[in-house]
């Protein structure tokens, strides 16, 4: 078996692009955090919700770079 | 109720979460907690109609950040506390059917990254002196939800078996000023009989001392504690091991292969932990297509693993099953 079968071509491809996580509340109190990846543009779009929070499932939201 | 009772015999924790009980239990298709919410449909744990990855917190955990006071009182042999901690679902892909040999290996990569931030996160809160990653996958596992999925748990102490690994790696360093992960590597890859695959960031091994047929360990060949200590290409050259080693577990027996992944990682618990190496461990149930290991009397009762089989010889199974990893192949392997 010869090294690199496991793989070591991800460091030539493209970048996932910036992480992003934005955290809401759900209904009964805990949390859950979207990731997303992508880059400038994409992660901009992606932050923005398209809709809003269903109220009684998101009582907040939180948006933020890793 | 979820508590945590001592037991004074081999001077570990157990947790109670009776709770736990009443917890989903393999819905029918289309009722799955961790899809997506569509429009007019049976409403998820994720509320939006798609997703990347997604981290939330189990709706039935084993320890909370805020837990209830226990159900009985302590003693001086018998002392009880709160559990608290922190149990977190991490739900890898929107697609219900898949797996994570399945994903892409880019998806794998996304999963490095937030497993990553999750391990720092989690670890810099005060209840949270060890953060344990880990995926059981499969029924015969016990799982209760196929969609892909793993776990995280926030301990408020170190578990027992990596403080036992600790113990051990503390003991070597003092007597030979060495890492024995280190030295564990480096006697696998000299001897290569039982190395499974390797890239230039990690190699994955059937172990010298496997307890189960097809167990395998993923060591990084830099002496790192934690996912964070990672740089980006070693964070992609994990992400591809794994999937090389998941995707030989599918094809060895032609069937989605289940398995225990587990993540050791140093302690956050403010100590200093050099002497540890981070390390991926995986521990398959299966002996055969069709036969299970079972923890019997001397696994269960007495601590002694008996192996059916000799790791070189599974090590030779599984690299023959072992494929190149395409990045930008979409999903399987190449």
């Amino acid at each position: 078996m010869s090294a690199g079968e496991g793989g070591d071509g991800g460091r030539g491809a493209p970048a996932a692009g910036r992480m992003r996580k934005r955290q809401t509340t759900l209904g009964d109190g805990r949390y859950l955090i979207y990731y997303t990846f992508g880059g400038e543009d994409e992660a901009a779009e992606v932050a923005a919700p398209e809709r809003p929070e269903p109220a009684a499932e998101a009582a907040a939201a939180e948006e933020r770079d890793v | 109720m979820s508590e945590l009772r001592w037991n004074p015999l081999l001077g570990e924790w157990v947790a109670t979460a009776t709770h736990r009980q009443e917890r989903t239990f393999l819905p029918p298709a289309g009722f799955c907690p961790l899809c997506p919410t569509k429009p007019g449909g049976f409403p998820t744990e994720v509320p939006e109609e798609t997703y990347d990855i997604v981290v939330f917190e189990n709706r039935f955990p084993s320890l909370r950040p805020a837990p209830p006071d226990p159900a009985v009182e302590g003693s001086e042999l018998y002392p009880v506390r709160p559990g608290a901690g922190q149990c977190e679902v991490i739900v890898y892909t929107p697609r219900h059917s898949s797996t994570l040999a399945d994903e892409p290996v880019e998806q794998i990569y996304k999963l490095v990254r937030v497993w990553a931030d999750r391990f720092a996160e989690l670890g810099a809160e005060p209840f949270a002196d060890y953060v344990f990653i880990f995926e059981n996958k499969g029924e015969a596992i016990g799982v209760t939800l196929h969609h892909p999925h793993g776990q995280i748990y926030a301990y408020p102490f170190v578990p027992p078996r990596v403080a036992r690994e600790l113990e051990q790696s503390r003991a070597h360093a003092e007597r030979t000023g060495r890492c024995l992960v280190c030295d564990i590597t480096g006697e696998e890859r000299r001897d290569g009989r039982r190395v499974v695959a390797e890239n230039g960031s990690f190699v994955a091994v059937v172990p010298f001392f496997a307890r189960y047929p097809y167990e395998v360990h993923v060591y990084s060949l830099r002496h790192l504690q934690a996912l964070t200590d990672m740089s980006d290409d070693e964070q992609r050259d994990l992400a591809s091991l794994l999937k090389a080693v998941i995707s030989a577990f599918d094809r060895l027996f032609g069937l989605s292969f289940p398995y225990m992944m587990v993540l050791h990682q140093r302690p956050t618990d403010g100590g200093s932990y050099d002497h540890y190496h981070f390390h991926v461990e995986f521990y398959p149930p299966l002996r055969t297509a069709t036969k299970l290991k079972y923890l019997a009397g001397s696994e269960t009762g007495a601590g002694l693993f008996i192996n059916d089989t000799l790791a070189e010889e599974k090590a030779a199974e599984l690299r023959s099953k072992v494929e190149p990893v395409v990045w930008g192949g979409g999903g399987g392997a190449a």
